[in-house]
């Protein structure tokens, strides 16, 4: 039993802020991260043959969400993804900085999660387990079960597209002045 | 030099994004939850393999006893039975599954996306469809025995589209899609009889179709294979024969990775967006660019024999446009309307009838709403006798009505009507009919939204249950919090989730 909780403990959190991270809110982000839990529980007996258990873990994880984009697209998720920066998520900023400025910072973190909405949930992964997780392209490209290069292809094409967006996005485009 | 440094301030911004730590007694109901899980699949896993170990050995003694005996009868057999010497050469047929050790046989399905018509299920009839939790191969076979391996790629993954023979849902007809770094779809297609046998067609195009369905004939003899390119705005139709793997392409380009022409043939065929069967000859089709529909008897030259009906419909939309096949009535059901992507209830969802042999579509009169009522309507399916049973929302001055009725679509009336006022607008219904179609069990979504305090909405969601009863003309409702598989045990009992629900009255047709 010792091994098993080790094994949850190991990958809940890392589970739980990656679903987070892709639909945005708490409530759908628990939901999401019970049911993967469920279902690694149910094939467990297959875990001690794989080698890369993260990357097997995140292969379930990351299915359940895509699962999840594509079957339910639900008001809720387009709704807050068209709308708002999403619940508690924030930025870190160790600078005390002015109201006026922190308000522009908020506004300029609600953008950049609109355009991030627009990008596939690939590029959004890779983006996510690159610059998020701050994982190497090798680490990246293990657990999409992909090459080295196509992970330098999908981030390379990931940040392009977000930067000709956020060119046509005129906070943005004061920011980053 | 400039594009670089934006790029790097994104990423500078990215790296910046804090996100919350899950709430510890959220982690700590998850990890309950993983353990009563992992002990409940051991328990399982233990039974079966115990049972897989004793029936081993109860056919290794059975199969040693049994030759012990041939041994010892083998003289008689052969004079008595045939005659003739005795082959060395046995007959040896085997099954073709066999039992498989059970941390071999994974998955009923989860973890990976097959759908059918929509609805994620990794099994259909007497099938698993199942990958190795990778995505990289994909089974099919029945459960403790040897699976057939459908599929297998080295880079990249599959997913899967299943569709069932509706006369025989043990016969699948599956798209299996390959995702590969350059991002095109590569597609395979296969067939599964009813014994289990795999057939590769090969004939349809493998690649280049982003988006593809099949619609089985309603007797199962035939399919209809819709591919779309959307890219090159591609699509041709091809005319499958199960039974004897002929095909006729009825039209479009069968090259992916060229322009269609909008006068390649008669249709136009760029945009067509949906089909559908009427009967077992008569298909329907929809080229949502033009409003337009198309008629073909499967029989007749496509070329010289279509016939055309256009149509403009406000709020006419790719995106809410469902057909629903009314075979007694040699009609088809459209369904349009917009899909709602904001707060508050838009409704948009509205039902036509085509009627192909009068040339006519006509707006379904479910409901006579005056002033500012808004309303929307949903198909709920077939009754037993062929007609369609309507849900519809209607929501005026604050109260929210519900009707439910049985149409006569020709006659454009209801012939059967039960309504009731509920406490929320519920809307995206599921029904699941008893066995004998007698109850109906609704399963709605409904959501509402309170204002925060600090500005803003915020969505809440629940599921309502119902079942309708048209002689009391009264409804028992049940309010779940999440969804649950629905599932009928018999007449009087339903089970959604994990609870049972008793019933006595609440039956829809008598």
């Amino acid at each position: 039993m010792a091994s098993f909780e080790e094994f949850f403990h190991e990958h809940f959190h890392s589970v739980y802020h990656f679903v987070y991270f892709m639909v945005g809110n708490k409530s759908d982000a628990e939901d999401l991260t019970q049911e993967i839990f469920i279902k690694i529980a149910n094939h467990f007996h297959i875990a001690n043959e794989i080698e890369a258990k993260h990357a097997w873990v995140f292969t379930i994880a990351r299915r359940t969400v895509i699962d999840y984009i594509r079957k339910k697209k639900t008001k809720k998720y387009l709704l807050f993804w068209k709308s708002r920066l999403p619940e508690d998520i924030d930025f870190i900023d160790p600078s005390e900085s002015p109201p006026e400025t922190q308000l522009m910072k908020r506004e300029l973190y609600d953008q950049l999660y609109q355009l991030l909405n627009h990008l596939p949930e690939k590029m959004r992964t890779v983006l996510y387990l690159r610059y998020i997780r701050g994982m190497s392209v090798p680490e990246v490209a293990e657990i999409l079960h992909t090459s080295h290069n196509n992970v330098s292809v999908i981030q390379n094409r990931a940040l392009s597209k977000l930067r000709s967006m956020a060119d046509e996005n005129p906070i943005f485009t004061e920011a980053m002045k | 030099m400039k594009e670089a440094l934006f790029e790097k301030q994104i990423i500078d911004h990215l790296q910046r994004l804090s996100i919350p730590e899950p709430d510890p007694e959220f982690e700590d109901r998850v990890y309950q939850k993983f353990m009563r899980q992992l002990q409940k699949k051991r328990k399982i896993h233990v039974f079966r393999r115990g049972l897989i170990w004793a029936s081993s050995f109860a056919i290794i003694a059975i199969g040693a006893f049994l030759l012990w005996q041939s041994t010892l009868v083998q003289p008689l057999q052969q004079f008595t039975q045939t005659g003739k010497p005795p082959s060395s050469q046995t007959e040896n047929v085997l099954p073709r599954y066999s039992s498989i050790p059970p941390d071999r046989y994974t998955l009923d399905g989860e973890g990976l996306y097959l759908t059918s018509n929509y609805i994620t299920t990794g099994e259909l009839g007497p099938w698993h469809f199942y990958d190795n939790t990778m995505g990289n191969k994909l089974y099919m076979g029945k459960e403790g025995e040897e699976p057939t391996l459908i599929h297998s790629v080295q880079d990249g993954y599959v997913t899967a589209h299943i569709y069932p023979n509706p006369s025989d849902p043990s016969e699948v007809l599956l798209i299996v899609l390959e995702s590969r770094n350059n991002n095109i779809d590569y597609q395979y297609y296969y067939f599964v009889d009813a014994s289990g046998n795999l057939t590769n067609i090969d004939f349809l195009p493998q690649y280049g179709y982003s988006d593809s369905s099949i619609h089985w004939s309603p007797n199962g003899e035939k399919a209809l294979v819709l591919l779309k390119n959307a890219m090159y705005r591609n699509t041709a139709l091809v005319l499958f024969d199960v039974q004897t793997f002929d095909y006729t392409l009825l039209f479009g380009n069968p090259e992916p990775f060229s322009e269609a022409r909008r006068n390649e043939n008669a249709l136009g065929s760029n945009r067509l967006s949906l089909v559908t069967w009427i009967s077992d000859e008569l298909i329907v089709l929809l080229d949502n660019d033009r409003n337009t529909f198309y008629t073909l008897r499967t029989t007749d030259n496509w070329e010289q024999n279509y016939t055309t009906e256009t149509f403009k419909i406000e709020g006419m939309n790719i995106l809410g446009l469902k057909l629903y096949p009314l075979p007694k009535y040699e009609s088809v059901l459209v369904k349009t309307g917009q899909i709602r992507l904001d707060v508050g209830f838009e409704p948009s969802y509205r039902l036509f009838t085509f009627n192909p042999n009068a040339g006519t579509f006509t707006l379904m009169n479910t409901v006579s709403v005056s002033g500012d009522a808004q309303y929307e309507q949903n198909f709920l399916m077939l009754s037993k006798d062929g007609d369609p049973v309507i849900s519809t929302m209607v929501v005026q001055d604050d109260q929210y009505e519900l009707i439910i009725q049985q149409m006569d679509p020709i006659r454009n009336i209801a012939m059967k009507q039960f309504n009731v006022y509920v406490p929320y607008v519920l809307s995206n219904p599921q029904v699941s009919p008893s066995p004998s179609s007698q109850r109906l069990a609704i399963d709605y979504n409904a959501e509402y939204y309170e204002e925060n305090i600090d500005g803003g909405y915020r969505v809440y969601s629940l599921r309502f249950l119902v079942f309708p009863d048209l002689e009391t003309q009264s409804i028992a409702t049940y309010e779940m919090e999440e969804w649950g598989e629905m599932m009928w045990m018999d007449e009087n009992r339903f089970v959604y989730g994990d609870l049972v629900i008793q019933l006595s009255g609440n039956a829809f047709f008598r």
